[in-house]
């Protein structure tokens, strides 16, 4: 159980990893000897062709699912060793979450969504924090409305609030843009951009879409389970290309 | 805290949840709470018409020495001790007859503190005057100021008096069937020496009062405080109503039970539906046991409501259901007993059973991968396999029923108990199969059904099929508690039928006769009352088609191994056909002097069967008899029977013990009983016993105690009713897109609640046939274990009403969810859930 210490200014370090699903003859290889490092403050995405190993990719790196072999650490410390129970308190205290449903509670108004994550870890806030969270997202006048009352623009942005409140080491987000209108999509992906410059906030995104991937630092991309190349701070064209390219 | 905020939101913003969860909880408490409080309440009566004293009486004076009475020098002492109010002797043993009935006669205090009985109309007796209850008056049809004659047994022989009614007291279980009269007619009437008890209130402390009288009067008296005789009243009252909450306990649990299954299932349910929800949880970071801890927050506060609701209910319905009997039962009803602390415990019964019920679901709704809160495809319900375990434990269960049945079996009726309970244990084993191997079982009548389903209902009775066969645990969850509550009724009624079928066989063995005539005066004696000339006159009587005497007396049997004095009965058999049912072997073709017939387990015991030899005697004479038939029921044949001419010989003077009547065909029972009772003198000793009488009073017990069981286990039946209900209606709730899809392909709103409909009553079908099979098979066994003749009588109409009704209840479930179905819209195809 060796802790790897990592380069100073990378959050999440992922060496060799590989995920084979299934076992003898339906085994499926979707990682094979993935190496990925994330930059500390930096929006960093993630595509691919489908099938290519985002989604798994992702769980692994996020303590979702373990995989088959290699290592994994977040900040430092090594996930593929911990127990069931320590990993669940990484995610609470070391992880932000974005979904692409965006998994609100719809019983709880846009407040006690974002205050979810204190409420479990029984832990109370850093209210200048959030404050600067919520104005910033400019849902302050949503705050007392539950989610069936908000647009899915909203409700992204509340869930991102929910993901950015614990002042979380790295946030995951998954197909962010996936369910909402390109406008309100363009709204959320410059809040995650916004995050990253103003206050530093580390982010992985797996996304199928050219202009959501164009917001990010970088874009990492994946076919057939192997990294497949990599863009610094891309256009929409240059992301469109490098699919293309994969896909021939 | 943690989820518990969110737990208490979701409550507040669908309370429909509390509804869903707690219904049947509520219900399975309000019959809980009833319970408590019926007993509790039956609990405070008893001690009330129990307890032998009044609150006020202090000391308890009884006469503990020969001869057995307080002498009246004792009597004046302590009435003249300082700080004594009142002093008032108690009698009671004197046995009296009025007409043909026995009485007790009693004398107690109705007036100061010592009174235990007030005369509620009328005046206390005076000298040769008696109080009745009031039901005993109106029994013998008296009213105050009548005379009538009673009889007296006193040690020597029996005097007859005139009494006069003076007035009437409240009836109470004591004072029902007793006379009451003053002191001195007691003594009087009696003819007693004196009495052995004597009361005593008076104004000093208690413990005072009785040393000081203990002291005054010797060790030939015991003095007991009025708070002991009455402790002891209650404990035994108390007693009596612990017994009946004992057996009404047993429904108590099996419908909790019932709703237990019926709650956890719902939280499955539910939990399936929130499965996304869970994984996120899971996914940004609370762990299984705070998930856990948030539904046990929620199970608490649904089986607190419900609960509460049920307990009030209960208050609620037993006050009004005793304000109601006031209106149309003429005695006095009891105030409703309402112990706060049985409610309490009913409460939390429910919150225990709520919380036991949804820990399960819990623990495995909270086992998902937080993945799962990644993937956008909407999360399937993984019910739909059938696990290889559930089958595994059905087919052990099935043959652990089987074994318990046929070890049960092989012991046979000698091991009444242990049959009992083998045949219990095997059914509970039983239906431990069908709620496990419950999924497999819908699975195999779906599909069986879903070709004449089809037929008969179209696209909405095909598409009910398939969808019950879906999701086969929880509709096989559902219909197993269904089942149970038709199981229970089943069994009530096939047991109840078996024993009134047995007690008619057995009444039929006891009193073969349309009526008999009993002389209950000295039976060691040759002489009766029951001679020639009353024989003739009963002959003559109209309506009397035959008079047949029956003779018992005891002799000396020797049956070959051992010499017994016996009870021999002699009556000409054949005379009377109800004798030759249910013979073991031999017959009575053959029957006359020279022959003999033997009780079963007499035979058994000696070793004897037909053919063999029994020499009976008395009196230095003797004659040899053979064993002609072997009889099952002894119940007017005695051990042993022999005939008249041989019982001539031995005992020629001996006059019958009884008469058996036979009447003409036509002639109704009134008419009978009028010329049986000009006919028979009036003698406390002669007893006339009217057969369909006595049926039909048993009758009507049978039917009392079968809305009673009924009552009992139909809270089951709500129960299940309820969790079908609620599982069609949680379907209904998540299969919204699915109805909006065939809403939009055209289905009409009418063939969705057809479709409900159609599951309802696929459900009900498959839970009553199950239900009927089992309840009746094993109270039938039950049923011919426990009487003599092997008795099982299967009420054909009463369960063909049953399944009817059980399916119409299936159906009234169905209902709401139906509705529900049919307003479906098309844009439910839409929506994204
Ligand atoms: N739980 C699983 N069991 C078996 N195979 C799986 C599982 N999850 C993913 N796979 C397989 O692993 C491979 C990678 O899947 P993954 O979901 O990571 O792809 P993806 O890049 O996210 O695709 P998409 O863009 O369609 O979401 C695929 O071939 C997929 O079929
Ligand atoms: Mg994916």
């Amino acid at each position: 159980m060796s802790s790897t210490t990592t380069a100073t200014g990378t959050i999440v370090a992922a060496t060799d990893v590989s995920k084979v699903y299934g076992s003898a003859d339906t085994q499926v290889h979707a990682l094979r000897g993935v190496s990925l490092g994330v930059a500390e403050s930096e929006f960093t995405a993630v595509m691919g062709p489908s099938g290519s190993g985002k989604s798994t990719l992702m769980h692994c790196m996020a303590g979702l699912d373990r995989p088959t072999s290699g290592s994994i650490t977040i900040g430092g410390t090594e996930i593929t060793s911990l127990r069931e129970r320590q990993l669940t308190d990484l995610r609470r205290d070391r992880i932000g979450f974005i979904f692409q449903k965006f998994n609100l509670l719809s019983e709880l108004t846009a407040e006690d969504n974002i205050l979810l994550p204190f409420s479990i870890a029984g832990r109370s806030p850093d209210e200048e924090w959030l404050k600067v969270v919520i104005d910033i997202l400019g849902i302050r006048p949503r705050l007392g409305h539950r989610p069936s009352q908000l647009s899915g623009g909203q409700q992204q942005r509340v869930a991102i609030a929910r993901a950015l409140a614990t002042r979380p080491e790295v946030v995951f987000a998954d197909e962010p843009t996936g369910n909402l209108d390109s406008s309100s999509g363009r709204e959320v992906l410059e809040f995650l951009r916004r995050s990253t410059g103003d206050f530093g906030q580390t982010i992985v995104m797996v996304t199928h879409d050219p202009s959501a991937a164009a917001a990010a630092d970088r874009v990492v991309l994946l076919a057939d389970g192997r990294i497949a190349g990599e863009l610094r701070r891309p256009s929409r064209q240059d992301v469109l290309a490098a699919l293309d390219e994969l896909s021939r | 805290m943690g989820l518990g905020k969110a737990s208490l939101a979701q409550i507040r913003q669908r309370p429909s949840r509390i509804l869903l969860t707690g219904i049947a909880i509520a219900i399975a408490t309000f019959f809980a709470a009833g319970t408590m409080l019926f007993t509790d309440t039956l609990r405070d009566e008893f001690i009330r018409s129990t307890v032998s004293v009044s609150e006020e009486t202090d000391a308890v004076v009884d006469a503990v020495e020969e001869p057995w009475v307080l002498t009246d020098e004792q009597i004046q002492r302590v009435a003249a001790m300082p700080g004594v109010d009142q002093v008032a002797p108690s009698g009671s043993g004197v046995s009296i007859a009025i007409g043909r009935n026995n009485y007790v006669l009693r004398t107690s205090p109705v007036e100061g503190p010592l009174a235990m009985h007030t005369v509620e109309e009328g005046s206390a007796p005076g000298t040769d005057e008696v109080l009745l209850s009031r039901s005993l008056a109106e029994e013998l049809d008296f009213a105050i100021g009548d005379q009538f004659e009673v009889v007296l047994y006193t040690e020597a022989d029996q005097k007859t008096v005139t009494a006069t009614l003076s007035g009437l007291v409240r009836d109470s279980p004591q004072g029902s069937y007793s006379v009451m009269t003053s002191e001195d007619t007691f003594v009087d009437w009696s003819e007693t020496d004196g009495f052995y008890q004597l009361l005593v209130a008076g104004s000093q402390d208690e413990g005072d009062l009785v040393s000081a009288i203990q002291d005054d009067l010797g060790t030939s008296v015991l003095v007991n405080s009025g708070q002991q005789v009455r402790d002891e009243d209650m404990r035994s009252a108390a007693r009596q109503a612990d017994s009946i909450f004992l057996v009404l306990s047993i429904f108590v649990v099996i419908a909790m039970l019932a709703a237990a299954i019926i709650v956890a299932s719902t939280y499955r349910i539910l939990l399936a539906r929130s499965r996304q929800r869970t994984a996120m949880l899971r996914c940004i970071g609370a762990h299984p046991g705070q998930i856990v801890r948030a539904l046990l927050v929620e199970a608490v506060i649904s089986g607190g409501l419900a609960g509460v609701s049920g307990a009030l209910a209960a208050v609620g319905a037993g006050t009004a259901g005793l304000a109601i009997a006031d209106l149309f039962v003429t005695a006095t009803m009891p105030p409703l007993t309402v112990s706060v602390p049985s409610l309490l415990l009913c409460v939390l019964a429910a919150v225990l059973l709520s919380v036991v019920a949804a820990v399960f679901p819990a623990i495995k709704g909270a086992r998902i991968p937080p993945v799962a809160a990644m993937s956008s495809a909407p999360l399937a319900d993984s019910e739909s396999r059938v696990g290889r375990l559930r089958t595994t434990l059905g087919v052990l269960l099935l043959l652990g029923a089987l074994g318990l049945l046929a070890l049960g079996l092989m012991m046979g009726t000698n091991e009444g108990q242990l049959f009992v309970l083998a045949v219990m244990a095997s059914g509970v084993l039983l239906f431990g199969a069908v709620l496990a191997a419950g999924p497999l079982l819908v699975r195999i009548m779906t599909r069986l059904v879903e070709r004449p389903a089809g037929a008969a209902g179209g696209i909405a009775g095909r598409l009910a099929a398939r969808n019950t066969g879906r999701a086969p645990r929880r509709s096989a969850t559902t219909a197993s508690v269904f089942a149970l509550g038709v199981t229970l009724v089943s069994a009530v009624l096939v047991g109840l039928s078996s024993m009134q079928a047995g007690a008619d066989e057995q009444l039929r063995a006891s009193m073969p006769a349309d009526a008999m005539v009993s002389d209950f005066s000295n039976q060691e004696e040759v002489d009766g009352l029951l001679d020639q000339q009353l024989v003739d006159d009963l002959a003559a009587a109209p309506g009397v088609s035959a008079v047949t005497p029956l003779w018992e007396t005891p002799l000396d049997v020797d049956y070959g191994t051992d010499v017994v004095e016996e009870w021999v009965s002699s009556v000409d058999v054949p005379a009377i056909p109800n004798l030759t049912r249910n013979i073991a072997s031999g017959d009575f073709s053959e029957w006359g002097q020279g022959s003999v017939a033997l009780y079963q387990r007499v035979a058994d015991d000696h070793g004897l069967s037909v053919g063999d030899t029994v020499t009976v005697g008395a009196e230095g004479r003797t004659v040899e008899l053979t064993v002609q038939a072997i009889y099952r029921q002894g119940g007017t044949l005695g051990f042993v029977s022999i005939h008249p001419d041989d019982l001539r010989t031995l005992m020629p003077d001996l006059d019958p013990f009884r008469l058996l009547i036979a009447a003409d065909e036509a002639i109704e029972l009134d008419a009978l009983q009028q010329a049986l009772e000009a006919t028979v003198p009036i003698d406390p000793n002669l007893s006339l016993f009217y057969p369909a009488e006595e049926r039909e009073a048993f009758e009507e017990i049978i039917g009392n105690l079968r809305l009673v069981a009924l009552g009992l286990v139909g809270i089951t039946v709500i129960v299940a009713m309820v969790g079908v209900a609620t599982t069609l209606s949680l379907s209904v709730v998540e299969r919204g897109q699915e109805y909006g899809l065939l809403r939009a392909l055209g289905l009409r709103g009418g063939r969705l609640r057809s479709m409900l409909t159609w599951e309802g009553a696929l459900l009900g079908v498959y839970a009553t046939v199950i239900g009927i099979t089992l309840g009746s098979a094993y109270a039938a066994m039950v049923a011919s274990a426990l009487s003599d003749v092997p008795m099982m009588a299967i009420p054909w109409g009463q369960l063909g009403a049953v399944l009817v009704a059980m399916i119409a209840m299936a159906l009234l479930a169905a209902l709401i969810p139906a509705r529900k179905a049919a307003r479906s819209s098309p844009m439910q195809a839409l929506a994204d859930d």
